[in-house]
Order: structure tokens, then C-alpha cells, then sequence
């Protein structure tokens, strides 16, 4: 990290598959940072990735305030200790209404999760997500990819080249598979297919997460997804409007979280990211037994001594009513 | 004879205290757990609905608990709610269960009496005049101790999301339907309910200024926690009082047709659905509208729409709601309920329309 | 005048009766069914509903732009069985969506209210909205009021035994852009077909009667003649095989896939029977594999 101001805001999102940071200038809120590890399964590695990362410059720098978005923002939040957690939708709100003022539909595309929020006048007025499936996500192209043995980064390029997309359907992957076999089988060249496949992601996408809303220009398209240029061309091509794509389209979460940790008055927690580094922290779970809805409830440890926990219903443990 | 009956919200204490009262032995379904859904989804097919899939669960359940004689509420058509008892009835005789079966008719007609009559035939056998005798009384003090709950519920709502500590307010929530539910007797029953909202009322009070929103949408999944995802109690940690468009007894009174009361109210609220809706597409489907409707003028901060997945009223009603949130600028919040792997998704949904509600109403969601 | 009626609503017999009778009276209506594959409309907001019923939106959608009118009656109930919820809310559902899509230049769509029980009222019903339309929209209505169809002669054929018995909603069974063409892929093995829609509604009527119970008889009228088909290919005459098509998501089906299986299990030495779920990301091919598989069991393929 080249130059980091002393004061900083962190903006931290951990997603399904890739966990985010920001960092902020206190003064100017201008980015000085921005890293974007995969996940894997585990957050707590990635985050102390994060937090190595930030440790690593000197002077280490003081954070002035952070908060955290995504799936795994309320263990996070925990990790680091701050009191401000916030969905990721807002935070993509935010982040895409600073990068881009009028701004009125923002389409996100990510790992496992998409959605589309309708701005007006720089607040949310309304959105949608994804239902359970992933055939409308990053991860559909991330399958496919894999199976035709090419990188998924490389996939926006080959699509580009392909004047005739290969019908492919797409409501899910195992579905999509078998068809991108046989299409492939009678002979159909890759760059169709995977421009096919692009398209079969945006056709779900605009059918099942942004069904029954009106997409207005201008558009702000952000996400992992927005780095291939085939979805972008397909965007354009099946709303008619011009799709922006923002330049913080990977970490706009975290930006949202990081802008948000500036907005935030009054008194804040002290940060103590910082002390993931030195200390030895392992998660688990079990399920409580003491009545019938038998939560699994998980429990953090740090140097083998549970220090919090939660994902209780009643709240016995996370509030600390139970003398565990 | 071991009477038992589906599991919805708090029904369960008025089917119980019926039972209780009139000296009937009975069974009382388990608590929907991911296990009933599990029985119910095996035996179905993806485009049957969800309240179906639980109900057969619960019985499934009840008759492995030892109940032989399965009381269930008909309702009519033209949606598929009408057709639960038959499709049940194959399911569970093609699973192996023997037992009888008596549908409280949800329509009075000719027809629903002769199938009562033919139904009931066998168990008036098993009921012994002091059955019959006990059955006014404990019809009485089941509705009682219904409408107790539901006005626990209420002020629960309220509460929760006015509350310093909203799982206080669980937690005596839970306590006060169990007095309600153990109460013996009307009277005991309303100092048991009173006692209760007074504790509720009573918790200290955050100073916050709560939401106000209305949950409209198929009846079931509003009014039963286990498959909405809680999304009641959930809002109201946000600070969100939520009301719902459904309530058992006024499910009953809607169903009985006699209150005239209940009838004009609903023949207003149609009213408010003309501009999209010309006719009755059947169940709840034009009051979800109008309710929502009925909210948007009303200043209500939000709007619900909880229905199961492949419900065909609510499908459509969701359709229509769209054009709604479109025409008065208003944000709805649909939610298609399916399965339960989607708690995180849901909590992610409910948290940023709280933040869009307090954006609309504040400019500021902080 | 041109008015619009979706292709899918035109393969239930009774709106294909109401258009006959109303060309009859109007010779001036020229009926657009299918939109043009140009110019279509980019987007409709889709729901979770039925395969069918989305595909009918889209078609009224894609419509209104090519005629002055559209014609979608609101089909409640036939033959004095119900339609499902969907049929009621359809008319409603396109002119939302139409208002949605163009605020200025809106078609207006005229959708009659089918509660028909027997020829007689529909006639009534047809000449009502005759008069609707030649008063509210100008058009010329025919000297000649009374019309006549011939009726329709049902072609038992002969021997069904080697064919295969196809049933489901007629507009699955008729469409080929719903059915994803699984009567035409049997055509191309050389196999006679017979269709549920073949048979008369009364005997499939008479048939699925004995298993109503009371209040609970089956209500719907697709249910009726779908429950009653499946009756009738295993009880009165028995084809090669039975292939069910069903719409995805489609309510009624759902609830009817489970009483026609258990069913089928209380049968001895029934026909084969198979379950095709139509939808729209159900490609040709994979019909086409089911179906070969299925024709491999009627055959008796075996290794020898």
C-alpha cells in the first residue's frame, strides 16, 4: 500500500465467495485502497489478509470509524468490533450514487447474489434480489467456465466476438450444462456459446430479479459480473439503454460501507481489526438444546476462550443472558 | 378417537381449548419444523404449494403421534386451498395411514352439509352426550381465547417495535399465550390476557419512532410464522410495527358470511381495486391489492406481500401490486416464500426496505 | 378492424366458438393471433405464474401494437366448471401491463365475461358483445344475424390401440410454441396420436364424476377434462401409452399429478403412462430423448 493517510474510514464486504475492503481518506474521502480477496469458505482468513494489508503500511494508520456489508457482515462486524453493519444494499446504493449522482437503476451483479435497485434523487426507492437460485449470478458463468475450460475473466472477450449467440437455457445451471453440451456436440463455435451464455444470464436475470421493474437510464451497472463486457453489451442490447459500468464495479459494497463509516456520528467503538493479527481465532457451532426451535448457534473463540456468540434466536447467548 | 388439526399460527390454542372443553381427546401437531416440510415436499411435486406441503407434514406427524380422526377447515374454490382435503386425503391413504376425516365446511351449502353428514357419521358414534352437551361452551371459550391471543399479538407488535429490548417483549409474549392457552376457563382466561398486555405495555420503551407497515398476501403464510420466516418478529426488531391482513377469527367471519359488518367492510375494499382489477380472481388475491392500497393512502410507511411460491391468486395479485408500487411511487416489498435456506436473504431484504422506508419518511436512515 | 386474440386462447374450444360466432356476425373483424417476430416488445415484467399464462401476456403484449383491438375474453367458468384464478385476472394483468408499457397509445381490450354452461348462453353472449362492439367501435355488423356451425363430428378413430394418448390443457396440446413439440416429434415416428381434446367434455365429464365426493368434486373444468382423458385411456380404451403434458407451475396440474400417479399405482397392468413438463427453458432435445425413451418401453426394448 503506497500512501495511506494517518486517519482512515475501512469499508469491509464479505460475500459468499469474495470478501472486499475500501479504505477511505478520513479527510477528503477519497479511495487510497481497495483489495479484493476470494473467500473461500472462510472469512476469517480472508479478513486477516485484509488486515495484514492495512497493518502493513506505516505509519499504521488510525481508523477513524468502519463498517461492514455482505452475508458475513454481523462476524465481521464482531471481528473488528464497530456497531455499524449494514446490508448490502444500501451500501451499493450509496456507493453508486456517489460514483455516478443521477443515477436512477443500479444492476449488481455478484458471486451469489444479484439485484437491482431503482434510485430516485440519490436514495433507494425500491429493489429486488434473487430467490434462491443462482442461474441469474456470477456463479452461473463461474460453472460454465470452468466446464468449457476457459477463464472466466476471458469470457466478456470471447462473447464480444460472436455475432450470433447459441440459444442456451438458462434457468438453471444443470439445465444450461446439458444444452451447452449438446450445442457444443453438433458443432456450434465456442465464442457463439459463450456469448449464448451471456445472454441466457442477462435474459434471467432481467426475467426472475428485476421482473415488473422499469429500468430507467442512466444506468449504473456494478458487481464482480460487470467486468465481462459480454453481459454489458447484452445489458444494452436487452433494455436499450446505455450501461455504465462503475470503475469501483468490484469493491462497490465495501465502498458503500466505507462512505457510510464516514457518515456515521456520534460515538464509535474503537477499531481492533488489528488484534486478528496477533490473536488466534477459530469458529464454531452447536445446537441449543434448551427449547424446541434448536437453533445451531455459533460461538467465536479467541486463544481457545469463546468471546462471542450468535445466531440465537432468543437471544441467551448473543445478548449474554445465560451464563453460557 | 384422537382428534388432531393443521397447524396455523396461534390456532392451536382454540382448536385445544375446544377439544379441552368438550372432553374430546386430541392430538396437538408438532411445531412446523423443517422436518414437517421435508414429509410434505417428498410426497408432492414442485408446483404444488407450500401451505399444502405443510399441512400434509403436520398430519403426517399428528397421525404418527397417535391421532386417528384429521379435522380439517375446507374452503372453497376456485384456488386450490378447496382441493387440499381431497389431494391430502389420497397422499396419506397412499402413505399407508388409516384414519377418518371431518372438513368444517369453509362454505354452507347443501352440498357441505351432506358430506358433514356423511363424514360425521361414524364419529357422533365415539362422542357421548356429555360431549354434545359441553360443545357450546367450549366453542365459546376457544373463540375467546382466540381472540385474547390475537389482541396480545397485536399490542406484541406494536410493542416490539417500540421496544428498548425487543426480545423482552418475545419472550412475554410467548409466556402470555401459554397463560392464555392453560387458562381454565373464560374467565381466567381474560385476567390471564390481561395480565399479559399489561406486561407488554409496560416494557421500557426505546423513544424511537417506529414504521407502520401492513402485510397482505395469501392467508396462510400470513398468518403463520414458521412459513413466512418469522418476517413479523423480524420487522419489529427493526423497529417496524407490522399489521396483518389476516387474523383467524376474521378469516372465520369472513368464511361465515354473517357479520354484516365484516361484509361491507370487504365490499368497500374491493371498491379500491377497480381501476385494476374488473373481477374476483379468487382467494385473497383482490383484498391483497386493496389492503395495500387501503395502506398507501392511509400513510402507512410500507407494504408486505408475503405468498407461497406457485400460488396462483397471490402470483397474480403480485403482478398487480407491481403496477401499484409503479403507479403511486410507493415501494412493496414482495416475498415469495419457498424454502427455508433463505433466512439470510430474507433478513438482507428486510433491513433495506426498513432503510428505504426511513429514507422516504426521514431523508436519513441513521 | 384488426383484433388481436392470442394464439394460445384460441385452443380452448369454447373462445374458439365465441370468435367463430362473432366473425359470423362481424365479417368485418380480421383476427391476428400471433405477433409478427419483428418489432417485438423488449420486456414484460414476468411473474412466477405458469408457463401458459406468461406465454398468453406476452402474446397480448406483443399484439397490441398491430391491432386496434384486443380481444380476451375473461374465461370463468365452461361448460359450468371453473377456469383457474388465472383466466379471471388475464384481461386485467395485459392492460395493466399494456398501460405500463405505453402511456399515451393504449389498445383498448374488450374481455366479455365467459360464465357459459351451454351452447344457448354462449350464443346470447356472443351476440352481446356483437352489439358491444358494432355500437362502441363502429363496425359493420352482418345482415345475416343467425349463424350456424356444423357439428362437430368427433373421429373416434377406429383402433386406438397402437396409438398414443396425449393429454393435458388444450392449449398445451395445441400450441406448438407451448408443447415444445412433443406431438410432432411422435408424428415423426410415424405414430398415431389421439388427444384428450378428441374427446367430447361430456363423456370426460361422466368419467372423472365418480371421484367427486360431495362439496369436494373437482371444481375446475381443465381438471375435470384431464382427470376424466386419464380415465378414459385406462378404463374404456386402452392406446400403446399415455403422455401427460403439464405446464410448469401450472396449479391445477400440480395437484392433479398426484391424484392421477396414485392413481395409476392402484391400476393392474395399466398402459405406460410418462409426465412431460412443458416450459420455456425446456429445450427440443431433451422431449425428444424422453420421448425415444418412452417408445423403447412401449416396444418392449430388451436386451436379447
Amino acid at each position: 500500500m503506497a500512501s495511506v493517510s494517518s486517519e482512515i474510514f475501512i469499508g469491509i464486504d464479505v460475500g459468499s465467495v469474495t470478501t472486499k475492503m475500501v479504505v477511505l481518506d478520513a479527510d477528503n474521502l477519497e479511495m487510497v485502497d481497495s483489495v479484493y480477496i476470494r473467500t473461500s469458505g472462510n472469512p476469517l482468513i480472508s479478513l486477516r489478509i485484509a488486515m495484514k494489508r492495512l497493518a502493513g503500511t506505516s505509519p499504521r494508520p488510525t481508523v477513524r470509524a468502519a463498517a461492514t456489508t455482505g452475508s458475513g457482515r454481523n462476524l465481521a462486524a464482531r471481528l473488528i468490533n464497530t456497531s455499524i453493519i449494514k446490508n448490502e444494499i444500501t451500501t451499493h446504493t450509496l456507493a453508486a450514487v456517489k460514483t455516478m449522482k443521477e443515477v436512477r437503476t443500479i444492476l449488481e451483479i455478484g458471486g451469489q447474489d444479484s439485484k437491482i435497485i431503482i434510485v430516485k434523487d440519490g436514495m433507494a426507492r425500491d429493489f429486488a434480489m434473487n430467490t434462491v437460485c443462482a442461474a441469474g449470478t456470477g456463479s452461473f458463468l463461474d460453472q460454465q467456465s470452468s466446464r468449457l475450460g476457459i477463464k472466466v475473466e476471458d469470457m466478456g472477450e470471447i462473447a464480444l466476438s460472436s455475432d450470433n449467440p447459441a440459444p442456451i437455457s438458462g434457468r438453471c445451471t444443470v439445465f444450461a450444462e446439458t444444452d451447452m453440451i449438446h450445442k457444443q456436440q453438433i458443432g456450434i463455435p465456442m465464442n457463439d456459446i459463450i456469448a449464448g451464455l451471456c445472454r441466457s444470464l442477462v435474459r434471467n436475470y432481467l426475467n426472475s430479479v428485476a421482473r415488473g421493474k422499469l429500468i430507467t437510464a442512466p444506468v449504473l451497472f456494478q458487481g464482480g459480473v460487470a467486468a465481462n463486457k459480454g453481459i454489458v453489451r447484452e445489458f444494452e442490447e436487452q433494455t436499450g439503454h446505455k450501461c455504465h459500468v462503475s470503475p469501483y464495479y468490484g469493491v462497490a459494497g465495501a465502498y458503500g460501507a466505507a462512505l457510510l463509516a464516514s457518515m456515521v456520528e456520534g460515538k464509535r467503538e474503537e477499531f481492533r481489526g488489528f488484534e486478528m493479527l496477533d490473536g488466534n481465532y477459530r469458529i464454531d457451532s452447536f445446537v441449543c438444546k434448551k427449547c424446541e426451535e434448536r437453533c445451531s448457534v455459533l460461538r467465536l473463540y479467541r486463544d481457545g476462550k469463546p468471546v462471542s456468540f450468535w445466531n440465537d434466536r432468543c437471544g441467551i447467548y448473543s445478548t449474554g443472558r445465560s451464563a453460557h | 378417537m384422537k382428534v388432531t388439526f393443521p397447524n396455523l399460527g396461534s390456532m392451536y390454542i382454540f382448536c385445544k381449548a375446544i377439544a379441552e372443553t368438550a372432553g374430546i381427546p386430541y392430538v396437538l401437531p408438532r411445531p412446523t419444523s423443517i422436518h414437517t416440510r421435508e414429509i410434505g415436499e417428498y410426497s408432492t411435486n414442485e408446483s404444488t404449494c407450500l401451505p399444502l406441503k405443510i399441512i400434509l407434514g403436520n398430519f403426517v406427524e399428528a397421525l404418527e403421534d397417535g391421532a386417528d380422526t384429521i379435522v380439517m377447515i375446507g374452503s372453497g374454490p376456485p384456488c386450490r386451498l378447496g382441493m387440499y382435503d381431497r389431494i391430502i386425503k389420497i397422499v396419506l391413504r397412499d402413505m399407508g395411514y388409516d384414519f377418518r376425516w371431518l372438513t368444517i365446511p369453509g362454505i354452507f351449502n347443501l352440498q357441505a352439509f351432506l358430506q358433514n353428514h356423511e363424514e360425521a357419521r361414524i364419529l357422533r358414534k365415539e362422542l357421548s352426550p356429555s360431549n354434545y352437551a359441553r360443545f357450546p361452551v367450549a366453542i365459546i371459550t376457544g373463540w375467546k381465547k382466540m381472540l385474547w391471543c390475537e389482541h396480545l399479538e397485536k399490542v406484541a407488535a406494536i410493542m416490539r417495535a417500540t421496544a428498548f429490548n425487543p426480545d423482552e417483549v418475545d419472550s412475554i409474549l410467548a409466556k402470555g399465550l401459554n397463560a392464555i392457552d392453560t387458562a381454565d376457563g373464560i374467565r381466567s382466561c381474560a385476567s390471564a390476557g390481561s395480565k399479559a398486555v399489561e406486561a407488554i405495555r409496560s416494557v421500557k420503551k426505546s423513544g424511537k419512532a417506529p414504521l407502520k407497515v401492513v402485510m397482505v398476501g395469501e392467508v396462510y403464510t400470513v398468518m403463520e410464522p414458521c412459513i413466512n420466516m418469522d418476517v413479523e418478529r423480524r420487522l419489529g426488531h427493526l423497529g417496524v410495527i407490522v399489521e396483518r391482513s389476516s387474523y383467524f377469527s376474521m378469516n372465520i367471519l369472513r368464511g361465515a358470511r354473517v357479520s354484516r359488518k365484516v361484509l361491507r367492510e370487504r365490499k368497500r375494499l374491493l371498491e379500491l381495486v377497480k381501476g385494476y382489477l374488473q373481477y374476483d380472481v379468487g382467494a385473497e388475491c383482490n383484498f391483497s391489492v386493496a389492503e395495500a392500497v387501503q395502506a398507501i393512502k392511509r400513510g402507512y410507511d410500507g407494504v408486505v406481500h408475503v405468498y407461497p411460491f406457485s400460488c396462483m391468486p397471490e402470483t397474480n395479485a403480485a403482478a398487480v401490486l407491481s403496477a401499484v408500487g409503479n403507479d403511486f411511487n410507493f415501494p412493496i416489498l414482495p416475498l415469495v416464500i419457498d424454502r427455508q435456506d433463505m433466512e439470510l436473504r430474507i433478513d438482507t431484504m428486510l433491513e433495506a426496505y426498513v432503510d428505504i422506508m426511513r429514507w422516504r419518511k426521514d431523508g436519513r436512515f441513521l | 378492424m384488426r383484433v388481436g386474440l392470442p394464439q394460445e386462447l384460441t385452443c380452448i374450444e369454447w373462445i374458439d366458438e365465441f370468435k367463430t360466432g362473432l366473425s359470423y356476425l362481424i365479417p368485418d373483424i380480421e383476427w391476428i393471433h400471433t405477433p409478427s417476430v419483428k418489432n417485438r416488445q423488449p420486456l414484460f415484467p414476468g411473474t412466477d405464474a405458469c408457463f401458459p399464462f406468461k406465454k398468453m401476456v406476452r402474446t397480448s403484449l406483443n399484439l397490441s401494437s398491430r391491432v386496434d383491438l384486443l380481444f380476451i375474453p375473461r374465461a370463468v367458468s365452461l361448460d359450468g366448471y371453473l377456469m383457474c384464478p388465472n383466466f379471471r385476472a388475464l384481461p386485467d394483468i395485459v392492460s395493466i401491463n399494456i398501460k405500463r408499457m405505453d402511456k399515451d397509445k393504449t389498445v383498448p381490450v374488450i374481455s366479455p365475461l365467459m360464465e357459459i354452461r351451454n351452447r344457448r348462453q354462449l350464443d346470447s353472449l356472443i351476440k352481446k358483445t356483437a352489439k358491444e362492439l358494432i355500437s362502441g367501435y363502429g363496425l359493420h355488423g352482418s345482415e345475416n344475424i343467425s349463424y350456424g356451425k356444423d357439428e362437430q363430428n368427433v373421429k373416434y378413430q377406429r383402433d386406438i390401440s397402437h396409438s398414443i394418448a396425449l393429454i393435458g390443457h388444450p392449449y398445451l396440446l395445441e400450441d406448438k410454441r407451448l408443447n415444445n413439440g412433443a406431438p410432432e416429434i411422435l408424428k415423426n415416428y410415424d405414430l398415431r396420436t389421439i388427444s384428450s381434446t378428441e374427446l367430447p367434455f361430456r363423456e370426460l365429464n361422466r368419467l372423472s364424476a365418480s371421484y367427486d365426493f360431495y362439496a369436494k368434486k373437482m371444481y375446475w373444468r381443465p381438471g375435470r377434462e384431464i382427470l376424466g382423458a386419464f380415465l378414459y385411456f385406462t378404463h374404456i380404451r386402452r392406446p400403446a401409452g399415455i403422455i401427460q403434458l403439464v405446464a410448469f407451475n401450472c396449479g391445477i396440474e400440480a395437484l392433479l399429478r398426484i391424484e392421477l400417479m396414485s392413481l395409476y399405482r392402484q391400476m393392474k397392468n395399466p398402459p405406460p403412462y410418462m409426465v412431460i413438463v412443458c416450459d420455456e427453458h425446456v429445450q427440443r432435445e431433451h422431449v425428444v430423448t424422453r420421448i425415444e425413451a418412452f417408445l423403447d418401453i412401449i416396444n418392449g426394448f430388451s436386451i436379447k
